[in-house]
């Protein structure tokens, strides 16, 4: 989720991001794709957290948080998006979390002090980030030194036209997206920012076609374009895709970075 | 009205060193630009153009007041 981007120079884009992501809430909780028990399990597995301050950026229907929250002391689940936070305040509470705080706020001037926070996490969000690279400044900036940011992400491919159709395909299903970065490109921005890369890895992801439509809603044309162009994917592109099945039964596949970020 | 935790983590996204806000009222105000921020239903709005300028947040602070 985030659903996030920058100052007063980029107003539209938080309101096209509200438009988008606040209605969208209650689907979103409900994914099993970011619900995924095994893969939030993971998260905690490689962040490790054990007592302190975490931050969940652009934390969307607050998955991540809810995970690490039973093992700290505090973890603030921060969005830009007003209705994605109120349905994480509702879930805290209905869990018993009262440890878990939100905050509205965006990924490129996050509103926290400086080394604030014992771990970070940000998950299939920053592909809404108009900077990343300035993304990953701020997280590195709101951890203590010695800390671990954990940023999990849709990736593009290596061959430029693959990257291009990816980007297509993205971009008809949610008007919001603006670019999935490659792995190379990842891990070249993050060692930028100043973090040591302690572990990364891609898996390939398969997903429902029409799930992933619906839990954003997509409307006509644009969902008869986005299922045409994964059934009918050719060379690199149905490669990276792989569609299969059809109908309801569509399947396809979108390739998902770990990347797990230390601060020296 | 916001958890005490969250006030010590807290910092105005406005100003580039990124400085404490405080506590003014039903207001988180920067301790060094002054601009103020909205706490929504318990959620502090710290989107920097939700920011309220000084002039106009003390100008509604004094005319509550009077």
């Amino acid at each position: 989720m985030n659903h996030t981007t920058a100052g007063a120079a980029h107003n539209r884009p938080v309101e096209r991001a509200e438009d988008t992501w606040g209605g969208a809430a209650e689907a979103y909780l409900k994914s099993s794709v970011h619900g995924d028990e095994a893969a939030l399990s993971r998260i905690v597995d490689l962040l490790k957290p054990s007592g302190g301050a975490y931050l969940d950026v652009a934390a969307g229907a607050g998955h991540c948080s809810y995970a690490i929250a039973p093992f700290v002391d505090v973890v603030v689940a921060c969005d830009s998006s007003p209705g994605m936070l109120r349905l994480i305040h509702r879930e805290a509470s209905n869990l018993g979390l009262h440890n878990l705080i939100t905050t509205r706020g965006t990924a490129d001037r996050i509103p926290f002090r400086s080394g604030a926070f014992d771990g970070v996490v940000c998950r299939t969000a920053a592909h809404h980030f108009t900077d990343v690279q300035r993304f990953l400044a701020e997280a590195f900036r709101v951890l203590k030194a010695g800390q671990k940011a954990l940023v999990i992400d849709n990736v593009g491919n290596e061959d430029p036209d693959t990257d291009r159709r990816v980007h297509e395909l993205e971009t008809l299903r949610d008007p919001t997206h603006v670019r999935c970065h490659t792995a190379k490109e990842w891990k070249r921005l993050a060692r930028r920012a100043g973090f040591w890369i302690d572990f990364e890895d891609v898996v390939s992801k398969p997903i429902n076609a029409v799930e992933w439509l619906n839990r954003l809603n997509v409307e006509e044309p644009r969902r008869s374009e986005a299922l045409f162009m994964i059934e009918d994917a050719s060379g690199w592109f149905r490669e990276h895709l792989r569609p299969h099945g059809s109908g309801d039964l569509l399947t396809f596949h979108l390739n998902e970075l770990t990347l797990l970020l230390s601060k020296p | 009205m916001i958890d005490p935790k969250l006030l010590e983590l807290l910092a105005c996204p406005r100003c580039e060193s990124r400085p404490p806000v405080e506590l003014n009222g039903d207001l988180l105000v920067c301790t060094e630009c002054q601009y103020a921020y909205r706490i929504e239903d318990g959620i502090p709005d710290m989107l920097p153009e939700s920011a309220i300028p000084p002039d106009e947040w003390k100008r509604e602070a004094n005319s509550s007041h009077a």
